[in-house]
């Protein structure tokens, strides 16, 4: 027993880097963090590499909708949440969920099955793929042949720096979401 | 032409120039068409719209394609069927049955969607066309793309129907058949996507491709009369189907072409595939992805994409969600069949059957007027219902044998 005060009770997890967050982790796939919880290791994430929480974090404070984060195999959703306990040795895959493709994009990200591989060398969802693209400015592959790129309207450059209702804002045709009136809340 | 202004990203608002683009960089929400109400509105009325094409492209300023479509000229248009007799089997005074198991040309809803995706396909200059499907997508994407003279290539699960590989097969497309469900489809095909330059309908042409369901609630208002059902019954794969009917009565509404609809919308599926109806049972608003076991193959999608906007859309509209089993699935073909006489494949049968549940529970009024959405021939999943239908009489072809066989008696 070391006690129950701070560091050394921390514990290091391995945490898996989706595709479209890599531009952030300077290319890793794969990186590691301290903390307790989910919420810790995210944060410790946070600070390693400055960006990242703001793409899997709402306003609100809330894991945005269409990222989901597993612990080893566990939506942490069925667990509890962001407060998830972690312990030595658990991995923790960060996955956003392809809303416009039907379709989770893992089946397994650990390397054990026949199937892990595409989750560690490839891409395992159809966006990686344009985001890579849209990194490097090459985008000779995926779209339609007369795309550039795939970028936000109204964007400098890249995801990077400015918060969602920045850049809104500066967009020419007003307030995001003009199409929700369609019914009252 | 300025009706399409961007694609939004419906979960952060951020937008994106309109290119085969579907899901978020940012945020990883699904992207959405953001059209322009005001030049829309100033062109459309029920009069324009009546006088168009009697097909889908009657609506065609309120979908998302810049120039005169080009493929699915005869999609949609679909009868709407009074259904007094399962109306009166089910307790339900005003029911009706919206009957796309006769849509051009494959015989599903699906023909709605592709003719949108493949006009709009064209526009952006592909040559060749993909999709991943459980079945009735394939079957339509083949059909259209041989019609547009589109390079084709469509994913099935490999354990698909018998009519559904043929009805791909006859087209001359090239079939892929995976070993695997359809999320597995799903997946490999989100790869395949990202590494050649296809017009993936439901990936990478989804935002536009989604839209065309949205006909569907159109047709049914202008042949109400110009009005919305009080209540729908939409089957839910992938979830789109259900989110785009509410959209295309809210839109009308919107456009001054009906009243604001006051439309509960209801979903169906299958127990052997139903996330979204269990998710809507224990209040949750996320979906937890199951492993698909049911005969209704056309909604066995483990892991729908739309789930978690179908639920919302479900309970914003006080609307209810319930699963049936496949028992019920092949009796809810029957009584369809047996009641107005339209040959539904299993997805049919889980409407039907749903429908029927939900009238049992009190959570349809006698009174609403009831919209069930009947969405692809059953000519398609024979194998569903073959044991259970009987059989045919056997005679020697002379009259006496006849009618000692039936015992039957002659009119006197």
């Amino acid at each position: 027993m070391t006690g129950s005060s701070a560091p050394s009770s921390q514990t290091s997890i391995l945490v898996r880097i989706p595709t479209p967050l890599r531009r952030l982790t300077g290319g890793q796939g794969e990186v590691t963090a301290e903390g307790r919880t989910v919420q810790d290791v995210l944060e410790a994430l946070e600070r390693q590499f400055p960006g990242v929480k703001e793409r899997l974090y709402d306003e609100a404070g809330q894991l945005r909708r269409f990222v989901n984060i597993y612990v080893n195999d566990e939506d942490i959703r069925f667990a509890q949440g962001l407060e998830t306990a972690l312990k030595k040795g658990d991995e923790l895959s960060i996955v956003p969920a392809i809303a416009g493709g039907e379709s989770l994009p893992i089946r397994n990200e650990r390397p054990k099955g026949e199937h892990g591989g595409s989750g560690r060398g490839g891409t395992a969802n159809p966006k990686a793929a344009l985001l890579e693209n849209s990194s490097n400015d090459a985008a000779p592959k995926a779209g339609g042949p007369h795309r550039p790129l795939p970028r936000p309207m109204g964007q400098s450059n890249g995801a990077r720096g400015a918060g969602a209702s920045e850049d809104v804002s500066s967009l020419p045709d007003g307030p995001p979401h003009e199409m929700e009136p369609l019914w009252p809340a | 032409m300025t009706k399409m202004k961007a694609l939004v990203c419906r979960e952060c608002g951020k937008r994106y120039p309109l290119e085969p683009l579907h899901v978020c960089e940012f945020c990883f929400g699904p992207l959405e068409v953001e059209y322009n109400y005001e030049e829309i509105g100033r062109e459309l009325s029920r009069a324009s719209i009546e006088a168009g094409p009697k097909s889908l492209w009657r609506y065609a300023p309120l979908l998302p394609v810049e120039k005169e479509p080009t493929v699915g000229l005869y999609a949609g248009m679909t009868p709407l069927i009074h259904a007094k007799n399962l109306g009166r089997e089910l307790g339900l005074d005003r029911l009706y049955i919206k009957n796309d198991t006769v849509n051009h040309p494959t015989l599903s809803f699906k023909d709605r969607v592709v003719a949108v995706a493949l006009t709009r396909a064209r526009e952006f200059g592909f040559d060749t066309v993909a999709c991943a499907s459980t079945g009735n997508l394939a079957n339509s994407v083949s059909a259209h793309a041989a019609q547009a003279g589109l390079r084709c290539f469509v994913f099935i699960p490999s354990d698909l129907e018998a009519g559904k590989i043929l009805g791909n097969l006859v087209y001359r497309p090239t079939v892929v058949a995976v070993e695997g469900n359809y999320d597995d489809v799903n997946r490999l095909c989100s790869e395949v996507a990202g590494e050649y330059r296809w017009a993936f309908v439901n990936i990478n042409i989804r935002p536009y491709y989604a839209e065309g369901s949205k006909t569907l609630a159109f047709e049914t208002a202008e042949q109400l009369g110009w009005t919305a059902p009080d209540h729908v019954v939409v089957p839910i794969a992938s979830g789109s189907l259900l989110t785009k009917i509410r959209k295309g009565l809210w839109e009308l509404a919107k456009l001054g072409l009906i009243d604001q609809p006051r439309t509960k919308v209801s979903g169906a599926q299958a127990e052997g595939c139903g996330p979204v109806a269990t998710a809507f049972e224990a209040d949750r608003d996320f979906i937890k992805p199951v492993t698909p076991k049911t005969i209704a193959k056309s909604l066995a999608i483990g892991n729908p994409a739309d789930g978690y906007y179908a639920l919302k859309a479900v309970r914003e509209t006080g609307g209810a969600i319930a699963a049936v089993s496949d028992t019920e699935i092949v009796e809810g073909i029957k009584l369809l069949a047996r009641t107005e006489g339209v040959f539904a494949e299993t997805a049919g049968g889980v409407t039907t059957a749903v429908l029927a549940k939900l009238a049992r529970q009190g959570k349809i009024d006698r009174h609403e007027l009831t919209v069930a959405y009947i969405t692809g021939h059953g000519l398609k999943t024979q194998e569903a219902v073959a044991g259970s239908v009987g059989d045919v009489v056997r005679i020697q072809p002379s009259l006496s044998h006849f009618e000692q066989t039936l015992q039957l008696k002659r009119d006197a």
